[in-house]
């Protein structure tokens, strides 16, 4: 199935291009026009297109395209990584619509809107301009004036929002509150949104998400990698070098590298 | 699992327990009980039963530092809180940091190409030549009862085509217990040792490509401090040792000091960039106590900067493309204290620059692979110490 989505979408490139040239229409505004890709995959992630509305499997590297819903299983998640390096975070048992992709030389006329339909999902914005983002929820609608915020969605339609960074506008019943990093919001069907709280600790649903994604990237959970070495030149242990020089341990010390080093006897001619 | 559905339950339990300002959420996201306490302390952030009920759910996930945090708001809220007055003495003072035990294990091998391994100026024929090495690190992390504890094990060796077979082998360790500053981080109190191995055979004192064989060994106290996160500023690392010097012609032994404090800035550029910083300084005071002096009272500072820069994903057969952009630098002083030298002081003043690509999970693997170049230069007030070089390296990095 995934061979089949790439195939297929060149197949879609192929005739967005020729649809575009004969009919004279910006390819943005076809149906299946490829946005992004699946960054990450953790267990059950499905992708359904608008145009078949069949779910097929969603697996590292496979496109997304615009109008595609995102749906994932229990104890599943994955990360999605937009054209304009936007990076969208999507919990167990969540359901994300990518509703408008359009990238545009002129940033002004370029567009990113998505819609979290249930569950829990984490938003990072990308290189446009933070007013081109809008997300969308049953009950509220959030503009972007920051870089880092997650949602989540009950059955009940129930939406909050949490800022980690920057901030964001949070819209329901004709109100708006400003929510800044480090405080979060709630929305109930049919009311405006709450008076913005100093955040407490995510639900379990954000944490397993995180967990999930940062473990999937070849990472460790956060909070278990504290570290220890001293004399660490972090950067530069990555890179070995004869006679030893900088190819050391983070606990060795580098009177070591000047003792090879100074010695007249290494590598005279 | 158990602990998964474990939580589950409680957090049901604790749903049916809620008064009616929190009960809209009863059917919230199946699997996460914790999500209708967490609407409700956004609707009743000052509601002490809700955050309760939510300290509760985090208790049960165990998510414990979450947890005593909500209840120390509660006491904040009403100071005489039986509930979670008894949850913190529950919790103690070192459960706390309790977390499920971990071992981290890393390993890295691969080679590089340089062109001058001799290291030495011009006046000297330079020689190319490669080498290959392999490190395994191993970072452990696990609760003894009230005590946290952290330790780290590495073993590196490398083999080369210039000198004698196996040039380096070194192996270090360290363990030692975490402690919780609350609101202004933690501090990690450690000892640990380290013994390196250069070379296998002796001197060649014809002027061959001969390398002296020595042993370099070290007790160590570490601290390491880390500041309460998000911050640029990771940690703050002090390690204070007690090394010996040994091989054929001289010993030498002595205290010396290391600190370093990384920092990391995330999204620096628009184009999402990340750098990383790492000041740095050492300071040996190693010396000979018999027969002439030798070189000794060694200290440096340094600075480290990396930054990683996302290109592409999907290309190159990896899941994400960095580009990698480094400078390095440091100043060396010596002072060798020999009053016979008409100049003791030797200072060198080294530069190395970078660049190179990262690319992540390559082929599916898992494997993250560096491929980098740089440039090396030394520029010393002694003559016989400056050099440039040119290294060319790729490294395999696999963490499990």
């Amino acid at each position: 199935m995934a061979g089949w989505r790439l195939v297929r979408n060149r197949y879609i490139g192929a005739a967005v291009v020729a649809v575009s040239v004969l009919a004279g229409v910006a390819t943005a505004a076809l149906a299946d026009t490829q946005i992004g890709a699946a960054q990450l995959v953790v267990n059950q992630v499905t992708g359904t297109l608008a145009s078949t509305r069949e779910a097929a499997p969603l697996r590292a590297g496979i496109d997304v395209f615009q109008n595609e819903t995102i749906s994932t299983g229990k104890t599943s998640a994955s990360r999605v990584l937009f054209q304009d390096k936007t990076e969208l975070s999507v919990g167990p048992l969540s359901e994300v619509v990518l509703d408008q992709f359009v990238f545009d030389p002129d940033p002004s006329r370029s567009r990113v809107a998505l819609s979290i339909a249930k569950g829990v999902a984490r938003f990072s914005s990308g290189l446009l301009p933070k007013s081109d983002y809008e997300l969308r929820t049953p009950t509220a609608t959030i503009g972007i004036r920051g870089t880092l915020l997650t949602i989540t969605v009950s059955p009940t339609r129930v939406s909050t929002i949490s800022v980690q960074s920057g901030s964001a506008y949070v819209t329901a019943q004709r109100v708006t509150v400003t929510v800044e990093a480090g405080y979060s919001t709630l929305v109930r069907p049919g009311f405006p949104p709450t008076v913005p709280v100093p955040s407490p600790p995510l639900p379990d649903s954000a944490t397993e998400m995180l967990t999930l994604l940062e473990v999937a990237a070849g990472g460790t959970p956060t909070g278990t990698r504290l570290g220890t070495q001293v004399g660490n030149r972090a950067s530069a242990v990555e890179m070995p070098q004869l006679n030893g020089n900088l190819m050391m341990s983070p606990n060795i010390d580098p009177q070591k590298q000047s003792e090879i080093r100074g010695h007249k006897y290494i590598g005279d001619p | 699992m158990v602990h998964r559905l474990s939580a589950c339950l409680a957090g049901a339990a604790i749903s049916m327990l809620l008064s009616p300002a929190v009960s809209f959420g009863q059917s919230a996201v199946p699997g996460d009980n914790s999500l209708p306490l967490f609407e409700s302390l956004l609707s009743n952030a000052n509601d002490i039963q809700a955050n309760l009920a939510y300290a509760q759910s985090l208790q049960a996930a165990g998510r414990n530092d979450e947890a005593r945090q909500i209840y120390r708001k509660v006491l904040g809220l009403d100071p005489n809180n039986a509930t979670a007055t008894a949850a913190l003495a529950t919790l103690g003072p070192g459960s706390q940091l309790a977390q499920p035990s971990q071992t981290d294990f890393t390993l890295r091998w691969g080679g590089a190409f340089e062109t001058n391994v001799p290291r030495r100026p011009p006046t000297f024929s330079n020689n190319s030549g490669w080498v290959g090495f392999g490190e395994l690190t191993v970072n452990d992390i696990r609760q003894l009862g009230d005590v946290l504890l952290q330790s780290n094990f590495d073993v590196y060796s490398n083999a080369n085509t210039h000198f004698p077979s196996v040039e380096i082998t070194y192996a270090v360790a360290d363990t030692g217990p975490i402690f919780d500053l609350g609101a202004n981080g933690k501090l990690r109190v450690a000892i640990g040792g380290e013994y390196l191995l250069q070379g296998s055979m002796v001197v060649q004192p014809d002027g061959g490509h001969g390398t002296r064989k020595f042993t370099y060994d070290a007790l160590d106290a570490i601290f390491n401090y880390f500041p309460p996160q998000p911050m640029p500023l990771q940690s703050v690392n002090v390690l204070v040792g007690y090394n010996n010097f040994t091989h054929d012609q001289e010993f030498r032994s002595g205290v010396m000091l290391r600190t370093t404090a990384p920092m990391v800035f995330q999204e620096l550029t628009p184009w999402h960039t990340l750098l990383i910083a790492t000041p740095g300084f050492i300071y040996n005071g190693a010396q000979q106590s018999f027969g002439a002096p030798r070189p000794a009272h060694y200290s440096e500072i340094n600075m480290d900067l990396l930054s990683l820069t996302p290109l592409a994903t999907r290309q190159l057969g990896s899941d994400t493309v960095f580009g990698k952009l480094g400078f390095f630098a440091d100043a060396q002083f010596y002072d060798s204290r020999d009053p016979t030298q008409s100049s003791s002081n030797r200072q060198d003043q080294r530069i190395i620059p970078l660049a190179g690509i990262r690319l992540v999970n390559f082929m599916g693997t898992g494997v993250q692979v560096d491929l980098d170049y740089r440039y090396d230069k030394n520029f010393s007030n002694d003559p016989s110490e400056r050099f440039e070089d040119h290294i060319i390296s790729l490294i395999g990095t696999l963490r499990f």
